[in-house]
């Protein structure tokens, strides 16, 4: 539907290759630069890009060999980004969805959380067993006097730490609560940095 | 990514240039485990003042690194990160579990008991 009303669009099938996560983010980022995005809000598309690719290598091939397709386009005053893989598929999306949803003590499990933050709205549609598509939308923020070009910190759920990884050993409740409250203060007490 | 290691006493430091990305973190988590496979250490430092870009998957390995390094009684540090990496680490809440300093002779100062920030 909003691909039919773009007048701009971008097309990549990238091989599923942890190299080419750059490559993806730094073509729709570059695509995104025709709508009057600050470079903040370049660098969040970069992330959110980054995050839905990434999953695509990692999770839905498990790093076998696949195709990642990544299209975007825009009408003007709203960019969309479609990733979709043909991979394992997500069996449980609302699971998946979830901070600190990951058991690997090398992933932060905040993937779908930096997609939502950095974008305006996230829909994940997957088949288990033959694919999925995460696609994401945002529009620039509209201009008022003078903006810091380079400040992602601004960005709706980008203030203030939200909690965080959990510790050695437990790395799924306190991170769950956590992220779950992103952009406000409060997160557990966790321990202190340095000694 | 580029790590580039330099070892002063029991500290490792990586100074870390280029995308903190997947493929960036698959090379730190390499690269460090090597490098403390070989050498005790009770420090990491890790400058990220030539980092362009970090996302989900260079925070897991840095707290891989982390957790990691409890278990072998060292800690871990941060160093210069630019505005918005910083600003994705502070997000993740990365810096209540990793003291972030603003350079490399602030981090080192640290391990010799000054407070950090």
């Amino acid at each position: 539907m909003a691909r039919r009303a773009s007048t701009q669009w971008l097309e990549l099938r990238l091989p599923s290759r942890a190299e080419n996560v750059g490559v993806a983010r730094v073509a729709v980022a570059a695509f995104a630069a025709q709508l009057p995005f600050t470079l903040g809000e370049l660098e969040e598309i970069k992330v959110a890009v980054s995050e839905a690719v990434t999953n695509a290598v990692v999770h839905g091939y498990g790093h076998d060999r696949g195709v990642v397709t990544v299209r975007a386009g825009h009408d003007g005053r709203r960019l969309w980004v479609e990733v979709t893989d043909s991979g394992r598929g997500i069996a449980d999306i609302d699971q998946a969805r979830q901070p600190a949803f990951s058991t690997d003590p090398e992933r932060m499990g905040m993937g779908f959380a930096f997609m939502e933050a950095f974008m305006d709205q996230v829909d994940v549609e997957s088949v288990p067993g033959s694919g999925t598509t995460v696609r994401m939308y945002k529009r620039p923020r509209p201009q008022e006097g003078t903006v810091s070009p380079d400040e992602p910190a601004a960005a709706p759920g980008a203030a203030g730490a939200a909690g965080g990884p959990a510790g050695a050993g437990a790395p799924g409740a306190s991170q769950a609560e956590a992220a779950a409250g992103l952009g406000e203060e409060a997160g557990p007490a966790g321990p202190t940095p340095g000694r | 990514m580029q790590v580039q290691l330099d070892w002063t006493g029991r500290t490792l430091v990586a100074r870390l240039a280029g995308d903190f990305d997947e493929h960036g973190a698959e090379v730190f988590r390499q690269e460090i485990e090597r490098a403390v496979r070989r050498r005790a250490y009770d420090h990491l430092v890790v400058n990220l003042q030539r980092v362009t870009f970090i996302d989900s998957s260079g925070l897991g390995a840095l707290l891989g690194r982390y957790r990691r390094a409890r278990e072998d009684g060292a800690r871990v540090s941060v160093v210069g990160a630019p505005p918005h990496v910083r600003a994705v680490l502070q997000m993740a809440g990365i810096l209540q579990w990793i003291a972030l300093y603003d350079d490399e002779p602030a981090a080192l100062g640290a391990g010799r008991g000054v407070v950090p920030r």
